[in-house]
């Protein structure tokens, strides 16, 4: 464990959880209060109302903060706890999934500009918690499969389900992960891939979510949806949205974008294969997504950061390989 | 070939380094002045007419809730010389701790210390906005 980096992890968890407060809950904690009490009665709109995972955490919060008096000052307290609780689990698990791949010096790199970027997304939402731990839960999911803990992953993937219907992206992103190649496309490719441990536990992960998901309509009954697409259609198309989306969506990552894309092809094969995932996401945001709430694109920051730092890091990895190879081609002369 | 890699390396972090600066600085400053911070608190109804630690704390919240929270890409006439001061003030940043440490150390302080910048300049502001207020009789 690095301890340093872990402090230092953890200082910009929580000042960005104190922002997020700020920008967030603080603006408007009556509006968010009533949104947060809809969830938990079973009141509110869709898909709000299928979120259960974070209203649920911040109403036994505001029990715990009961002593601050009225309902609505333990829910403030509750959220001041939660934001920056998620934000710093979110910080950590980005870290451990780049210590996967690269050194801590990158890792720390990576959750730096990682935090530079976020300040940017806190803005045109009101009541939108699930979104800081849905990051969180992908990097933990990708964590947890890299290693191979599949009992884990199940548990992260029920989690992210509950957490928002987005969740689903996870298994998927393990499931287009563990397609390997299938080249020449065929009967015997396909049946081959499907004998595969990770490609039919992970599609049985999206299965289980899928069933998450008709379950919570099941259970909590059918709600009608809070923004209408044809409206969110016609609000994204508004030449004002237009161009917030147009600065706000290249600014989200800056020359994280092009690094990504760079990186792509020179990335280890675990984070080749999870970056499948990227187009299916985009689609959905292109559809579903408010285009200037760049908050729900963080969600890709687990997929699209270890890309960044593959091509930022590559120059070091080469000189290194540079040196290792050259070493071992010294060391034989030297027994010689 | 080192010397090479080495400058590669330093402009791709370089290009972190601005993405980061161009976040920061259109989350904080896309409308910063110790008019819009005096207005917000006047809109608030919070009390500027004397130094203490309350009033620094809430007229400091209040105008890091604006900040953060309003139409960043709506520029005030300010913000561009302000927006790329704080991008400008990041890279020379990364330049000099480039001397003495290496490119990978010295974005990561940069970064690390970028949205600090933010709240440090606010504080800052604040502090003076209070600072120069007449006592109220």
């Amino acid at each position: 464990m690095d301890w340093r980096n872990t402090v230092l992890v953890t200082v910009l968890g929580l000042t960005l959880g104190c922002l997020y407060f700020i920008a967030i809950d603080l603006q408007a904690p009556t509006y968010s209060f009533t949104q947060e009490q809809n969830v938990v009665g079973g009141t509110a709109g869709s898909p709000y109302r299928y979120r259960v995972l974070v209203p649920f955490v911040l109403e036994g919060l505001s029990h715990v903060f009961s002593f601050l008096g009225a309902p609505q000052t333990a829910y403030l307290g509750a959220s001041l706890v939660y934001d920056c609780l998620a934000l710093l689990f979110q910080f950590l698990m980005l870290y451990a999934l780049f210590r996967q791949f690269f050194s801590p010096l990158q890792s720390l790199l990576g959750v730096s500009f990682v935090s530079g970027v976020t300040v940017l997304t806190l803005a045109y939402f009101t009541y939108q918690p699930w979104s800081i731990l849905e990051v969180a839960l992908f990097a933990l999911g990708f964590l947890l499969a890299y290693r191979g803990q599949w009992v884990w992953v199940g548990v992260t993937v029920v989690l992210a389900s509950l957490n928002r219907e987005t969740g689903v992206f996870l298994p998927l992103a393990l499931f287009l992960a563990s397609l390997q190649d299938l080249r020449p496309l065929g009967m015997t490719t396909l049946r081959r891939a499907a004998h595969r441990r990770e490609t039919y536990l992970s599609f049985a992960l999206v299965v289980m979510s899928a069933v998450i998901f008709g379950g919570l309509r099941l259970v909590r009954g059918s709600a009608d949806p809070v923004d209408e697409l044809g409206n969110v259609i016609v609000r994204n198309i508004q030449r004002n949205n237009v161009i917030a989306a147009a600065s706000a969506i290249p600014l989200v990552l800056g020359f994280g974008w092009m690094y990504a894309a760079l990186g792509f092809r020179r990335a280890p094969t675990f984070l080749r294969g999870v970056a499948r995932v990227l187009p299916f996401y985009l689609i959905a945001f292109a559809i579903w997504g408010w285009w200037r709430e760049v908050r729900i694109l963080t969600s890709l920051y687990p997929v699209l950061v270890p890309l960044v730092l593959v091509y930022c890091c590559d120059s070091s990895g080469r000189r290194r390989a540079l040196l290792t190879a050259l070493h071992l081609r010294r060391a034989p002369r030297r027994k010689a | 070939m080192t010397r090479f890699a080495l400058r590669r390396l330093d402009i791709k972090l370089l290009g972190l380094v601005v993405s980061v600066g161009a976040a920061v600085g259109l989350r904080f400053f896309s409308d910063f002045s110790f008019a819009t911070i005096e207005h917000q608190a006047a809109l608030a109804s919070l009390s500027i007419s004397r130094f203490s630690i309350a009033n620094l704390g809430s007229l400091t919240l209040n105008s890091l809730g604006y900040q953060l929270e309003r139409d960043w890409f709506n520029l005030t006439p300010q913000a561009p010389a302000e927006v790329i001061g704080i991008i400008v003030l990041l890279v020379v940043a990364y330049i000099l701790l480039r001397l003495a440490v290496s490119p990978t150390v010295a974005a990561v302080i940069v970064m690390f210390g970028a949205p600090f910048i933010g709240i440090g300049a606010t504080l800052s502001a604040c502090m003076w906005v209070l600072a120069r207020a007449v006592p109220a009789t």
